[in-house]
């Protein structure tokens, strides 16, 4: 009964609002963007600035363009052949076209966390300093480190701290995924994709997933895509809804989901889209 | 588990109770305006008003956005309804208070009122019914919102026998003084703060147990 009249406060960090977190309004930039697969043109005239150490999500439905535009923030659609596009993305001021910029680089400051948790077959440890090693980091000791804090700032630490040596696949889903969102962060990105990190997620790991991401938008810029305009509501500061490859709206999450001013997105919020 | 977006509930329900104490201030400093027939009082109960309409506004705000976006569930969602209702009837006091104070300032300009009826009775039971529906909320006790739909009889009667005492049981109207019109108002003005008193407790009622006690006779 008392908890109908007094909500308990939060007893983690206190997370500052939106309005109150000092950085750049437009850290990431997104300008007159198009995209093509092929002859296909998946997006079409996209510009929105994205300030630093906010949510920002990515809604709208399948074929939309959202993960599209997700996956081409740290160029990973590189890797799909016969891929074109026009305009400019830019963080923190430069283009991450820049012939100058080595794309390895920009993929580690912008992380990456998947739709369907991909942990190595390793143990717990060897998946959170994967990367560190990569680029050569051997002293036992900032490994260590590293892997405590990213565990810890993933909410996982003390959950698996007497078991870093076992396997990473013996998890749960919802311990798999923070596991990745650990990895990602070991990494010291600035900024954290996540693709729909939370649709193969029970209802209590998706509350520890969108807890960690209203704790971790302290330090890093997240842009997440999701299905869920719940989540989407929930998680973000800001929210983008997109339609055949368009950018329909962005506005504050608040004026999207409270007032938004396309009747497409109006239609799609309240479920009368089609 | 506990989530973020809950300290939003914490932040909706200090502001009622905030609008719950300046409507019982406004009240209180009203009812000492209509025995004192100090003018001063009076206008401060007046610009007292606009506060508890923005918060009104405020505590809105919040429950739409709560609405909007958390998908409130079972307790919470009985929260927001009754939270709703019962910023508006704080609101509604606080406007009671505002007619209050505009009525003892007219009483007040055609010189003192000897006989004040049950009005001073009848408010300190409006105050005391108030607070008591202001603290069930408060302390999420049932027990004292049960007490104010009983005790929102005592200031009906008051009412009433006002009404009676002042014009008869015929109602004849044609004896009785400008002003003493003007105390009937406030009278009534009382009994409705009652009434919101009231409506504030039938809805903690509701978020406490989910029992709906409007309309039961």
């Amino acid at each position: 009964m008392s908890q109908i009249m007094n909500p308990p406060s939060s007893s983690r960090i206190k997370v500052r609002p939106a309005t109150e977190r000092e950085g750049r309004k437009d850290y990431i930039t997104i300008k007159d963007y198009g995209f093509w697969y092929g002859q296909k043109k998946a997006l079409d005239a996209i510009s929105l600035d994205i300030p630093e150490r906010q949510v920002i999500a990515f809604i709208g439905p399948s074929g939309c363009g959202k993960s599209t535009l997700l996956r081409n923030l740290n160029r990973m659609n590189d890797l799909v052949d016969g891929i074109s596009h026009e305009g400019d993305i830019t963080i923190n001021g430069r283009s991450i076209y820049d012939p100058g910029l080595e794309v390895i680089s920009l993929r580690r400051r912008v992380g990456m966390v998947f739709q369907k948790s991909n942990p190595f077959p390793k143990s717990v440890f060897e998946n959170v300093v994967y990367a560190l090693r990569v680029v050569g980091v051997r002293d036992r000791a900032v490994l260590e480190e590293a892997c405590e804090t990213s565990l810890r700032k993933a909410a996982l630490w003390d959950e698996v701290k007497d078991r870093l040596d076992d396997s990473a696949l013996g998890l749960s889903g919802g311990q798999m995924q923070r596991l990745c969102i650990a990895r990602a962060i070991a990494n010291r990105p600035e900024i954290l994709l996540m693709d729909e990190p939370c649709s193969a997620l029970d209802p209590i790991a998706t509350g520890k997933i969108e807890e960690l991401i209203h704790e971790l938008k302290e330090q890093f810029t997240i842009v997440i895509v999701t299905h869920s305009m719940q989540q989407a509501a929930r998680v973000s500061d800001r929210t983008a809804f997109f339609y055949l490859g368009k950018q329909i709206e962005y506005d504050t999450t608040e004026k999207i989901f409270m007032n938004p001013s396309q009747a497409q997105t109006e239609a799609y919020i309240s479920g009368r889209f089609g | 588990m506990q989530r973020f977006f809950h300290d939003e509930l914490r932040q909706l329900r200090d502001d009622l109770i905030l609008m719950g104490e300046r409507s019982l201030d406004m009240s209180r400093l009203v009812l000492r305006a209509v025995e004192t027939g100090d003018d001063s009082l009076a206008l401060q109960v007046r610009g007292m008003d606009d506060r508890v309409d923005e918060l009104e506004k405020r505590v809105d705000r919040e429950i739409m956005r709560y609405l909007t976006l958390f998908g409130p569930m079972g307790s919470d969602v009985r929260l927001l309804l009754a939270a709703r209702d019962i910023g508006h009837d704080l609101e509604r006091i606080a406007d009671e208070a505002s007619v209050i104070a505009k009525r003892a300032m007219v009483i007040s300009e055609r010189g003192p009122l000897k006989n004040l009826l049950h009005v001073p009775a009848e408010g300190i039971i409006a105050c005391e019914v108030l607070r008591l529906a202001i603290d069930s909320f408060i302390e999420g006790d049932i027990a004292k919102a049960r007490l104010v739909l009983v005790r929102d009889a005592e200031i009906d009667a008051l009412n009433r026998k006002n009404y009676e005492e002042l014009f008869g049981k015929a109602g004849d109207t044609t004896k009785v003084s400008a002003s003493h019109v003007e105390l009937i108002f406030i009278s009534k003005a009382l009994e409705r703060i009652g009434d919101h008193s009231k409506n504030i407790a039938e809805q903690v009622i509701f978020l406490l147990s989910g029992e709906d006690v409007r309309h039961a006779r």
